[in-house]
């Protein structure tokens, strides 16, 4: 293109579409196109968050929502990287757990749900049990595949000039992972906000998907639509706080 | 603070024998290399050249015979030798003094880093990524990252191959002058006979996984390539390979690791 855009509009561009949307559904609501009772202004959602705000109820919730969904991840994630590590380095390792680890990752996790519920009842394990597992398969694949996809040459480079053991790998396999693994976590992401949703819609006594199927029962459709938002909004965040990380781990690579 | 070691070392080859899947690739090949000399090896590709180069680095294990440096068998990885890659093999996630420092024990490493860069003329990019280099750069600095550890021997791996015309003369000279100044030995493998015979005290010619030609260059340095002694040695030494009969009135002495001129 011979054409570029002004710094400015470059941070605004992105924004137009949801603007539009957001005006042309406050308008449609206003004029009555849209009846309250299938979807509430976006007014009527401000609304409703400033009251839900105002008793403490929405950040109890939000809270917890995200409490769950960081020990899950931090859990499976961990786990799932742990095994992709040693896997990827030690054949050993490898040919003792991947198999197995491949053979579980093909049952839907969600599918999970009544048996974990029978196991840990509706509290917070369940949730964070389903959340892990469902984090831990996306990260333990991308860890597993970027060490194996490790340049061989620079490898045997390290070698040659004198590394081994922990320097070989901090300097060499671990950097030259790096990329893959951060594309794991990042697929990884929106698996854990998907987990946490259907998890908190069919069991559970508090938190974001908890709070609209509450507000089901008395028909609060504002509420309802918050708590998407509220879901949208977090996925967004978990999207910025990824490519925060990729910009800092992977600047070399432009 | 560890000497700092210029010397460079006897490399002796003793009937090496090399083998991939029942392919013999060096079938008893015997060669002796002086303290501080610099030797090109060339021969067509698949001949065992930089096979031959991985043995001396101790990267691979032979089938059969001793590699001996200063009288010392090697067995596993040559720590006295660095080797030069023909794609410089730089971290792309380490700038390039962190490239060069890679190995090297903490204690003043980053200026001996900054010294050995200075050396090939990269000093102001120190803080770049292999990846904002040029084909040409990189080299350097993967040359640099060679020299850091002061080797006794600098084991070239075709690391001009991928470089320009021009690059490249650049770039021998640098290595010629480098080499003069550190005395290291250095064993260069190359497909490009020119550079051999413009760099190299001696050009061995591996052929059938033995040598063919063991051919000291009898030039002063530094050498002219306008010199008609300059491109006599090539021409010989090409005609050898391609096994076509030397247009010049030399005789080639068909002896094994004998001269062809003397």
């Amino acid at each position: 293109m011979t054409w570029r855009l002004k710094g400015s509009v470059e941070k605004v561009l992105p924004w137009f579409i949801p603007l539009l949307l957001l005006i042309g559904w406050q308008t449609l609501s206003w004029m009555g196109t849209i009846p309250e009772r299938i979807l509430p202004a976006p007014t009527q959602i401000i609304v409703a968050a400033y009251e839900l705000m105002g008793t403490g109820e929405l950040y109890d919730h939000m809270s917890i929502s995200l409490g769950r969904a960081l020990a899950g991840f931090l859990i499976g994630g961990i786990i799932g990287f742990l095994f992709g590590l040693f896997n990827g380095i030690f054949r050993f390792a490898d040919l003792l757990f991947d198999t197995s680890i491949q053979m579980l990752r093909n049952i839907p996790h969600l599918a999970l749900i009544p048996l974990v519920i029978l196991w840990f009842g509706i509290g917070e394990t369940s949730k964070v049990f389903l959340v892990a597992l469902g984090v831990l398969f996306p990260v333990y694949i991308n860890t597993y595949h970027g060490i194996k996809s490790v340049d061989k040459k620079l490898i045997e480079m390290g070698k040659a000039y004198g590394l081994k053991g922990k320097e070989l790998f901090f300097h060499v396999i671990l950097p030259g992972a790096m990329s893959s693994i951060l594309v794991g976590i990042r697929f990884s992401l929106g698996v854990m906000w998907l987990t946490l949703i259907v998890a908190e819609t069919i069991s559970a006594q508090t938190g974001i998907g908890y709070m609209a199927m509450n507000a089901r029962e008395f028909m609060q459709m504002d509420v309802i639509v918050l708590s998407i938002v509220i879901y949208a909004l977090f996925g967004k965040l978990s999207d910025v706080i990824a490519r925060y990380f990729e910009g800092k781990l992977l600047k070399w690579d432009r | 603070m560890k000497k700092v070691e210029t010397q460079g070392m006897n490399v002796s080859l003793n009937s090496i024998e090399k083998r991939y899947d029942q392919r013999n690739v060096l079938e008893g090949l015997d060669l002796k290399i002086e303290e501080g000399e610099f030797v090109a090896i060339v021969g067509k590709s698949g001949c065992g050249k930089s096979t031959l180069l991985r043995l001396i680095a101790g990267l691979e294990n032979s089938n059969g015979g001793t590699i001996e440096l200063d009288g010392n068998t090697l067995s596993g990885l040559n720590e006295q030798a660095r080797m030069m890659f023909q794609d410089g093999r730089l971290l792309p996630w380490k700038r390039v003094k962190d490239n060069v420092c890679l190995g090297l024990s903490s204690a003043g490493s980053k200026e001996k880093a900054i010294q050995a860069l200075e050396q090939v003329g990269l000093k102001d990019r120190l803080d770049d990524y292999p990846s904002q280099l040029s084909g040409g750069q990189k080299q350097r600095v993967a040359l640099a990252r060679a020299l850091v550890h002061d080797p006794s021997l600098l084991l070239l791996d075709e690391p001009l191959g991928a470089l320009d015309a021009l690059t490249r003369i650049e770039m021998q000279g640098l290595i010629e002058s480098l080499w003069e100044q550190r005395k290291f030995t250095a064993i260069l493998v190359t497909h490009d006979v020119e550079e051999a015979v413009a760099i190299a005290d001696r050009v061995i010619l591996i052929d059938n996984g033995k040598i063919s030609i063991n051919q000291p260059i009898h030039l002063p340095r530094p050498r002219q390539r306008t010199n008609p002694d300059f491109s006599m040695y090539v021409e010989e030494i090409l005609a050898r390979i391609m096994n076509r009969k030397s247009k010049n009135h030399y005789s080639i002495v068909v002896n094994q690791e004998s001269p062809i001129i003397s």
